[in-house]
């Protein structure tokens, strides 16, 4: 037998706020994450819809990376961005909204793979857009995508570990923050994927 | 930005270098954003703002309280795992006494036959919904919103 119930009210778009602070998010530019996350965490849909927009591709491009396939990466671009509206209430903000994404969206590839993992294993191959058909292609490009089928190829908490430090530019203190490893694991992580590549390095020559 | 002080001990500077180099002719692609992210994400938020209901499930030993968002999201998964589907958006609502009226936006694989995909979604959804929240759906609509390649 189901029954059904009312919740407390859930945060929307229009309640929350003034329809003039809707209007003025329209073009929010101007302002800076934390206003619009103290916005987004009075439960206004429209300030969060700015910090999307301002860092879907940061997040995309990790995801990308993290998972090595578009159609997977925009799960869970989506997955950690809807996450992270859910995990608002409880973000103090000590690192910043970027730095917070890049958890919630290592979080979220991870569970991903861990999902398919235990369904069908990721093809791992992606047609290649057609202006890059081989043709006119560099030697350099050929190394190029060899070396995004090895990083691709690394365990997980290896290449989340490289991904972070050598792509995004985190420090070693970022990166460890973000796995919620110490610091030393963290480059012991970087130093063995490092040295899976390079073995794949020295077979291109 | 890392370079140097990336490299280890045990690793020959010269191939460190090359990796180095390599990585960062990688980490230069273009990654364009896929048109409409924000805008499935901000529609999963509003379904989230939206799903303030819950279902009872009353069992021999107690109730069981299923949020409206949980059946969204068993729903979004089951129909998402369909083949042919690239991805989904998702919303519940109780409308009436029987079980719930599951809403979901399609991007769907260009070439998969529309109607074969819907059932199979529908299905599927239906299927885990019941099995995994003990919610039974008594409709699925679904919206082919995109096609990918």
């Amino acid at each position: 037998m189901t029954g059904w119930g009312a919740s407390s009210p859930g945060r929307s778009r229009g309640t929350a706020l003034p329809s003039d602070v809707d209007a003025a998010f329209s073009d929010g530019r101007h302002l800076d994450d934390d206003y619009l996350v103290r916005r987004a965490q009075g439960g206004s849909v429209a300030a969060f819809e700015v910090l999307v927009a301002r860092h879907q591709q940061q997040v995309f491009r990790l995801a990308h990376r993290l998972v090595g396939e578009r159609a997977a990466a925009e799960d869970v671009a989506q997955d950690a961005l809807v996450s992270a509206w859910r995990a608002l209430p409880g973000f103090r903000g000590e690192a910043g909204f970027a730095t917070w994404l890049h958890r919630i969206t290592t979080n979220a590839a991870r569970q991903l793979l861990a999902r398919r993992r235990s369904t069908v294993p990721l093809t791992g191959e992606e047609p290649v857009p057609e202006h890059e058909q081989p043709e006119a292609r560099a030697l350099t490009t050929a190394r190029t995508d060899a070396l995004r089928v090895a990083v691709r190829e690394l365990p997980f908490e290896q290449r989340a570990a490289l991904v972070l430090v050598q792509f995004e530019g985190l420090s070693y203190a970022e990166a460890a923050r973000t796995l919620e490893v110490s610091e030393p694991t963290l480059r012991g992580r970087v130093a063995r994927a490092r040295r899976s590549l390079l073995e794949q390095l020295r077979g291109w020559r | 930005m890392t370079g140097d002080a990336l490299r280890h001990d045990e690793e020959d500077p010269v191939d460190g270098a090359e990796l180095d180099g390599a990585l960062r002719e990688l980490a230069a692609e273009a990654e364009p954003v896929p048109s409409g992210l924000a805008g499935r994400v901000v529609e999963r938020v509003d379904g989230l703002a939206g799903h303030d209901w819950h279902a009872v499930l009353v069992q021999p030993g107690g109730r069981t309280r299923v949020a409206g968002w949980v059946v969204a999201l068993v729903a979004r998964r089951a129909a998402a795992a369909v083949d042919g589907v690239g991805g989904a958006t998702s919303r519940a609502s109780a409308d009436g006494v029987d079980g719930v009226v599951v809403e979901l936006g399609l991007t769907v694989r260009a070439g998969v036959p529309l109607p074969s995909l819907a059932e199979q979604v529908r299905r599927s959804v239906v299927g885990a919904v019941r099995e995994l929240t003990g919610v039974e759906v008594v409709a699925v609509d679904v919206h082919v919103d995109d096609l990918v390649e």
